[in-house]
């Protein structure tokens, strides 16, 4: 008995720690910037993630550096994705500048992930392979039900983010219209008045000219 | 059943797999806020752990436990939910009531680092939300399940999460279109406001100029 299980037990670990995420979501203020770190071994598959939820054009600058050297380079972006294995084996710095923003903040979510490939993935083929005396059915079902509801999860989060930026731009149009309404309300009875105002200055002017 | 070697084995792994998490730096008395938007009753957990730096080895060593961190964590309503002084390590943990925007705020609690770190305290926060808060280790540990019931126990967890999920975006849904509405009754309404102000005040300035210019004996 204890020979699978410690053989499932090492699939199962190299499963787990095969992927590490982290996922943030923060409010960048104007003119600032914020930046995060992570040490990555060399080799290592990095993807970044990112999209900005909410505030002003719904853009921001990303650099991210290994080593002083720049690996991405996005001016004013609003969402994107971006994989690159790490070479030096050394600190990932992720940084988002709001730097050309001088009155509205952002808000926006990232998310780190690390691979190693030199950790073996999950063999391909019939899945739970630690177990292939004891596969029963029932294991392999929940195993890709597992896989299926990550998925599931991940295409959730994907949503929400979406979802959360459309509602963030509705709720500023929604404002925006009504400011500018009643904006334009004003403006048009003020003009309105104006103009009579100035006709009539027109002709009592020339009057007095007359008059003199 | 569940051999020992394989108990602790796993909590290794999956404790290691939770600790790995994006750091970044915080000032003597600055504050850093992230937001979570969770769907009602999920739980949130997170961990945090602080480095300061050190001169002699020109590195960052775990902070020695009298710095602290402040956390405090609001509800949507601005309600404080969770409001707690850790140690230079931590995992704190809240369950949402309401669902919505969540904001949880970290700050140092003392001035004596600054000193000597440069002003600059080092801060890994791994944040989990939902099923992947859950710590299987610990629950195949005491209710002493297998392999095959604890993967069950995951997948029912997963699809709670998802169903909590949805309930959630059904109720963002629902906002969003009562914003789209009002955008849309208020586009309609002040446009009518607008043409019926502009019709008067055309009329209200023929009627004025014309007694006007009847009045100074201009027509």
């Amino acid at each position: 008995m204890e020979g699978p299980w410690t053989a499932g037990l090492v699939v199962l670990t190299c499963y787990v720690a095969v992927s590490l995420a982290g996922e943030l979501t923060f409010e960048l203020a104007d003119n600032d910037r914020q930046c995060f770190y992570e040490d990555v071994d060399a080799g290592v598959k990095c993807t970044l993630e990112y999209q900005v939820l909410a505030g002003g054009n719904y853009d921001v600058d990303v650099v991210v550096f290994e080593e002083a050297k720049p690996i991405l380079k996005r001016v004013r972006s609003t969402s994107g994705e971006h994989k690159w294995t790490s070479e030096s084996g050394t600190d990932v710095v992720i940084c988002f500048l709001n730097k050309f923003s001088i009155v509205t903040s952002k808000k926006i979510w990232l998310r780190f992930e690390m691979e190693d490939p030199r950790v073996s993935p999950p063999p391909p083929g019939p899945p739970v392979p630690w177990l292939h005396e004891a596969a029963t059915f029932m294991e392999t079902s929940c195993v890709t039900a597992h896989e299926n509801l990550k998925l599931v999860i991940d295409y959730q989060t994907h949503f929400r983010l979406r979802e959360a930026q459309g509602r963030a731009f509705a709720e500023s149009l929604n404002e925006r219209v009504n400011y500018w309404s009643i904006a334009q309300t004003v403006i048009l009875i003020l003009v309105g008045i104006g103009q009579v105002v100035v006709l009539r200055s027109f002709f009592t002017e020339n009057k007095k000219h007359q008059g003199i | 059943m569940w051999p020992s070697v394989m108990k602790t084995l796993l909590f290794l792994v999956l404790y290691l797999s939770c600790t790995s998490a994006l750091y970044f730096h915080i000032g003597e008395t600055e504050k850093k806020c992230f937001i979570e938007e969770i769907p009602d009753e999920t739980m949130v957990v997170g961990k945090y752990k602080t480095q300061l730096f050190d001169k002699t080895i020109n590195d960052y060593l775990p902070s020695s436990p009298g710095v602290g961190m402040h956390v405090e964590v609001r509800d949507p309503d601005d309600k404080v939910l969770l409001s707690k002084a850790y140690s230079s390590e931590g995992r704190f943990t809240f369950t949402s009531h309401t669902p919505g925007e969540h904001v949880i705020c970290l700050y140092s609690n003392s001035t004596k680092w600054g000193l000597f770190a440069g002003g600059k305290l080092r801060v890994h926060l791994d944040i989990q939300v939902g099923e992947h808060a859950i710590d299987y280790s610990q629950i195949a540990a005491k209710d002493k399940l297998t392999e095959l019931q604890l993967r069950v126990r995951q997948l029912l967890d997963q699809v709670e999460q998802i169903q909590k999920e949805q309930n959630y975006q059904r109720y963002r849904e629902e906002r969003f279109r009562q914003t789209s509405e009002s955008t849309n009754q208020r586009v309609l309404w002040w446009s009518i406001a607008q043409t019926i102000i502009l019709l008067v005040t055309g009329f209200w300035q023929m009627r004025h100029l014309k007694s006007f210019f009847e009045a100074k004996k201009l027509v």
